[in-house]
């Protein structure tokens, strides 16, 4: 008898089918791995089975009775979670951070709490002692009364997840936990859920939903693999491995043919005597007094492709917003054609010729596709006949969008939001096109044609900078790349190089030595094969 | 007869302030506490104009003129004061405006009202119907459909409008297409505060200008941009002019002493009934 | 670490208001009633302090919850002659109860529109005090009966003050109490991450009425205090701009919900004003400059001012 047996779960947002059949079971102490490319559905699972969205349809039990329908009496019920993106109390100190954890098993009421009854004083105690406890064994860095807002990424990372284990759950879901960690932390972690799971005096089950495959195979007893909001395939991670609908649901229906669309030899390198369009000095960024880029040298030239790779939290967003004007460049330098960007707002940037196609597309979802074009011009000073020729151009070189420029932009697929997105941003003709995660709920084929557009600006002598996690649609293209992990470049030099350290990387972390074959497999999945 | 007119001429008053409100609010997510008090220095103005010219048009710069300057005033404290404080702040920000505004006109004009003549018409009066209605009430009515339905074609029409739609549906993601988005946020400010400075031109015959009329018409203003679903134009004239009827209406039936109590209860039965307010199904977000 | 804190809070608390007491009792009978008004204006801010700050509620219905105190205390010792040290925590009973009401009812609305439906419901409450004939004195308001003890002599005005100065230190200790309790962590968690917060099991709805229920509490106290000083009440006191005022107040004191900025700010935004009387015409324009300088220069309000305390770096109050 499994734990948690959810099967056939549905959820529709607006006409995109999020969740479409979706099964998954986890036994009682069991540690369960989720995987599936970006937008296969993972983190909308999580949300339904803790009560944040309603499924449409399909079942889910824990421990023999229906899941709770909110997420308060999901956490009673014995479901501890954490968030993708971390989702601490800033106002409060690490270990009230964790102590909000035990809110679910604690008493004390308000009359108890504003008098301290000795109850409520023992147990406040207690809290305490068992929050500082488990702060201690996720290998918390700090003093247990360091306010939480100013810590790093990777403590907060552990915070949660202290926290959710201090609300003493049967089940416990990890969305991403690894994500921003340091190699060394991503150890921490990994020992730290197989002694929860051999130690634990009650049996503790743990679901993890993780980019990083190595790791989730090294550490999982089995596997869940899920595309387009389907369960493709539940096992052992051997099992996994080994099956060919898996790894073509992350290389794409296209698979091997795919690839071999792409150029063999990447264009050649721009000549070093080129004048840059684009140069980072140690470059320093954040949030508050954090700096999320801590010391980025970059430059980049007309005529390059230039990618940057990195999980989920290395910082590739936040390198690119800044540069583009927020959050603010707080150290180093950033160069414009050799004039200082820093301090400038974002729209003061964006005149000046750098357009950025942030992640989830950079469109006004409340307007139609051609306001959409239409405001992009902002401080072009264009004539209407001047905005019409190059609104056409861009008709021209996407045709669907010509086709639907009266529809709200908010009700375009995907695909078609991306290509709205490039248009907005090549309407502007820019020297510097700066995209993020461009691939996130991208099919494969669309990608693949998304290549070849990216491929076609940069040949226009436009420099294009592209962050990615799925690289393997983009790697082939660029003359150059960049390896991006807590906030720096950990290596740069030409793209395939890159892509190869990556793959050493993988492979110490997933702890699979030269274990050829399943390395290979591992890598495939996570890099669709390109070396 | 006189009533309905009276009532929608109230109303048509605090649709003006109510829509001004709701432009800022939508652009910025700042709720302009001030509001009454740009109308209060507004209707100023215009009394001294009316005092040194009788030509309307003067009149009628200086009162949306001095609007609009009191406005960016509020724009300047609420986002060049206050660029990364939190919405409530700069709420409250809005709040200081209002404070300093009130003791400075009440430093420069005392307390006592001042009494003004009505624009352009005097104090006639015309038979419709058999009843009397004031030209002034029907001129209030006249002027803020007019504004209304220009702001309407200028928010849905042109490049600006869109643009400004754009910065309040996401800032950041105008700002990366080139729009400037501090002048589009003053421009709202700016357009509202036009619309207090109307306000203040056509209220002032009916109140008398005196420092504190702007605390009499704020939350009826609030009370009507909420019942309009306070991101609507349209929705906050509607608000507007039906809370103006319920209020004239409140006086006849339950006596002056209950407007308060019944226009708030109203308020508070739709709230709890539609927290969203009357008419947000028409409001200007589909996302 | 202390498993149990040597001095217990609660008796912290009451030596602590005793001291203050003795010490306000050398004050010259005139201005300890300043004291007095004072301590009633540090109750609600604190209370409110809690609602706004800890628990992210913004509400405008602090008014209406004191004219709830003052009437209400004053109607059950008119009425049904109740002593007023039996009243008074009556109406402080009522008073939670029916904020927790007005706080479940509302439940659905947050930010702008939670500020005004509070301020409907303040404006409700005093139509009906208004028109409510001899119960509530109408447009006049009521008279205050003499606090009567027995056994003790009848209470001279200045004990009020120092009575009053003795329930916002007791006050001011409950609201630090909780707002490190379970409870209060709560709160701050709803207010910085809804999501999370519901994760770990709170129940978002029972804390949010909860703290309803709690400054409705303390302000209803305030209230009767503050009715008891002016011997009576009058509609006229409780407008919407007295609840505006305590909001500015806590805006000032720091908008995180500090305790310590949330009685610093009363302090400054009335003690100030009140002893440069020779600004005269200019105390308004006064008031609103340190409203809006504050803002400008201290963003987390009076209490970044803690910063500079010596060892109180990392002390949250």
């Amino acid at each position: 008898m499994s734990l948690l047996e959810a099967t056939g779960l549905r959820v529709a947002f607006g006409g995109v089918q999020a969740l479409d059949g979706l099964d998954l079971s986890v036994g009682e102490a069991e540690i369960h791995g989720i995987i599936g490319p970006n937008g296969a559905g993972k983190t909308t699972a999580m949300n339904v089975l803790t009560g944040f969205i309603r499924a449409d349809g399909g079942t889910a039990r824990f421990a023999g009775a229906p899941l709770p329908s909110q997420p308060h009496l999901v956490a009673q019920a014995g479901i501890g979670r954490t968030f993708q993106s971390s989702a601490i109390f800033a106002d409060l100190t690490a270990v009230e951070n964790v102590m909000c954890g035990g809110h679910r098993w604690s008493r004390a009421g308000l009359f108890g709490s504003m008098v301290r009854t000795r109850a409520a004083q023992a147990e406040e105690a207690e809290l305490r002692r068992t929050a500082a406890d488990w702060l201690g064994r996720v290998g918390f860095q700090f003093p247990v009364d360091t306010p939480v807002g100013a810590l790093p990424f990777g403590e907060h990372r552990k915070m949660e997840v202290a926290r959710a284990l201090m609300g003493r759950p049967r089940l416990l879901l990890l969305d991403e936990p690894t994500a921003g960690l340091t190699p060394a932390e991503v150890h921490v972690v990994g020992d730290l859920l197989r002694a929860l799971r051999r130690d634990s005096a009650h049996p503790l089950s743990i679901v993890l939903v993780e980019h990083n495959v190595p790791f989730i195979f090294s550490l999982c007893d089995r596997v869940t693999a899920v595309d387009k909001g389907r369960t493709i395939l539940s096992g052992t991670p051997a099992e996994i491995r080994g099956n060919a609908a898996v790894i073509q649901s992350y290389l794409g229906g296209g698979g091997a043919e795919g690839h071999a669309a792409a150029p063999a030899v990447p264009p050649p390198a721009v000549a070093d005597t080129v004048p840059p369009v684009l140069e980072l000095r140690g470059m320093r960024a954040g949030y508050g007094r954090i700096d999320v880029i801590r010391g980025v040298d970059m430059t980049v030239r007309p005529g390059e492709l230039i990618v940057i790779c990195g999980r989920n939290g290395a910082g590739k967003s936040t390198l690119l917003n800044a540069v583009s004007g927020q959050p603010k460049v707080s150290g180093g330098e950033v160069l414009w054609g050799g004039a200082r960007l820093n301090g400038l707002s974002v729209s003061q940037i964006a005149r000046r010729g750098l357009a950025l196609v942030p992640q989830e597309r950079g469109i006004i979802a409340g307007q139609t596709v051609e306001s959409n074009l239409r405001l992009s011009t902002g401080g072009l000073g264009l004539s209407r006949a001047g905005y019409r020729a190059r609104r056409d151009a861009m008709f021209e070189r996407f045709p669907k969008l010509g086709a639907r420029r009266t529809q709200i932009a908010g009700t375009l697929s995907g695909g078609e939001r991306q290509m709205l997105a490039l248009a907005k941003a090549l309407l502007r003709q820019p020297r510097l096109l700066l995209l993020d995660e461009p691939s996130i709920g991208l099919a494969p084929t669309i990608l693949e044609e998304l290549g070849r557009t990216v491929e076609a600006i940069r040949a226009d002598s436009i420099a294009v900078v592209v962050a990615e996690q799925n690289v393997w649609w983009v790697a082939p293209l660029a003359q150059r790349a960049f390896l991006m992990e807590s906030g720096r470049f950990v290596a740069s030099g030409p793209a395939a190089e890159i892509a190869e350290r990556e793959r050493l990387l993988e492979s110490f972390l997933g702890g699979q030595g030269s274990d050829g074959g399943a390395d290979e497999a591992a890598l495939a999945l996570v890099y669709g094969g390109h070396r | 007869m006189e009533l309905l007119i009276g009532g929608l001429a109230i109303g048509a008053v605090y649709a003006l302030l109510a829509i001004g409100i709701v432009l800022v609010f939508r652009a910025t997510g700042v709720v302009n506490f001030a509001q009454g008090e740009v109308m209060m220095v507004a209707a100023y103005a215009y009394v001294l104009a009316a005092a040194r010219t009788g030509s309307a048009v003067l009149q009628m710069a200086a009162a949306v003129g001095t609007g609009i300057a009191a406005a960016l005033l509020c724009y300047a404290v609420a986002h060049l004061l206050l660029p990364r404080a939190s919405r409530l702040a700069q709420v409250i920000g809005t709040i200081g405006v209002l404070i300093l505004l009130q003791a400075g006109a009440r430093f420069l004009f005392t307390d006592d009202p001042v009494p003004a003549d009505p624009w352009l018409f005097g104090d006639e009066n015309l038979l419709v119907g058999g009843a009397t209605v004031a030209v002034n009430s029907l001129l209030i009515l006249g002027i803020t459909v007019l504004a209304t339905a220009a702001l309407v074609w200028w928010q849905n029409a042109t490049v600006y409008g869109r643009a400004v739609r754009a910065v309040a549906e996401d800032p950041w993601r105008a700002a990366l297409s080139g729009i400037h988005v501090s002048s589009t946020l003053a421009t709202s400010w700016a357009v509202g505060g036009a619309l207090a400075g109307i306000a203040g031109l056509l209220v002032s015959p009916v109140t008398g200008v005196y420092p504190t009329m702007g605390d009499s018409v704020i939350f009826p203003a609030f009370i009507s941009a909420v019942l309009g679903g306070f991101s609507s134009i349209e929705g906050a004239l509607v608000g507007g002019l039906l809370l103006g009827l319920i209020q004239t209406y409140a006086v006849v039936l339950f006596g002056g002493s209950f407007k308060e109590a019944v226009m708030f209860g109203v308020l508070l039965a739709v709230l709890l009934w539609r927290p969203t307010g009357l008419f947000a199904a028409r409001g200007a977000r589909q996302v | 670490m202390r498993t149990i804190p040597s001095r217990h809070p609660v008796a912290a608390a009451v030596a602590a208001g005793l001291v203050l007491v003795a010490l306000a009792s050398f004050v010259p009978p005139y201005r300890l009633f300043i004291v007095g008004q004072l301590s009633v204006v540090v109750m609600v801010t604190v209370g409110l302090a809690v609602l706004m700050g800890g628990a992210g509620l913004l509400s405008l219905a602090s008014a209406a919850f004191m004219a709830v105190g003052g009437y209400g205390a004053i109607m059950l010792m008119i009425q049904w002659s109740l002593p007023w040290f039996v009243a008074v925590p009556v109406v402080v009973a009522a008073g939670a109860v029916l904020g927790g009401l007005l706080g479940f009812v509302t439940l659905r609305l947050s930010g702008f529109y939670l500020a005004i439906a509070t301020l409907g419901f303040l404006q409700v409450l005093l139509a009906l005090l208004k028109h409510g004939g001899q119960l509530t004195g109408g447009g006049y308001g009521l008279v205050a009966p003499l606090l009567a003890t027995p056994g003790l002599p009848d209470v001279p005005a200045e004990w009020l003050s120092l009575l009053t100065l003795f329930c916002a230190v007791l006050t001011v200790a409950a609201a630090v109490t909780v707002t490190r309790s379970r409870i209060g962590r709560a709160w701050i968690a709803i207010r910085d991450n809804e999501a999370a917060a519901r994760m770990q099991g709170i129940d978002v709805r029972r804390m949010k009425v909860l703290a309803f229920a709690f400054t409705s509490g303390l302000t209803s106290l305030a209230g009767a205090l503050h009715a008891f000083l002016l011997n009576g009440t009058n509609p006229s006191t409780y407008t919407m701009n007295l609840s505006i005022f305590h909001i500015t107040l806590v805006v000032v004191g720091g908008m995180s919900g500090s305790i310590f900025g949330a009685v610093a700010a009363p302090l400054v935004l009335f003690f100030l004003p009140e002893m440069f009387t020779a600004l005269g015409e200019w105390r308004d324009f006064f008031y609103g400059a340190i409203l809006l300088l504050t803002l400008v220069l201290m963003p987390s309000g009076l209490s970044s001012l803690l910063r500079y305390l010596p060892g109180q770096g990392a002390a949250r109050t």
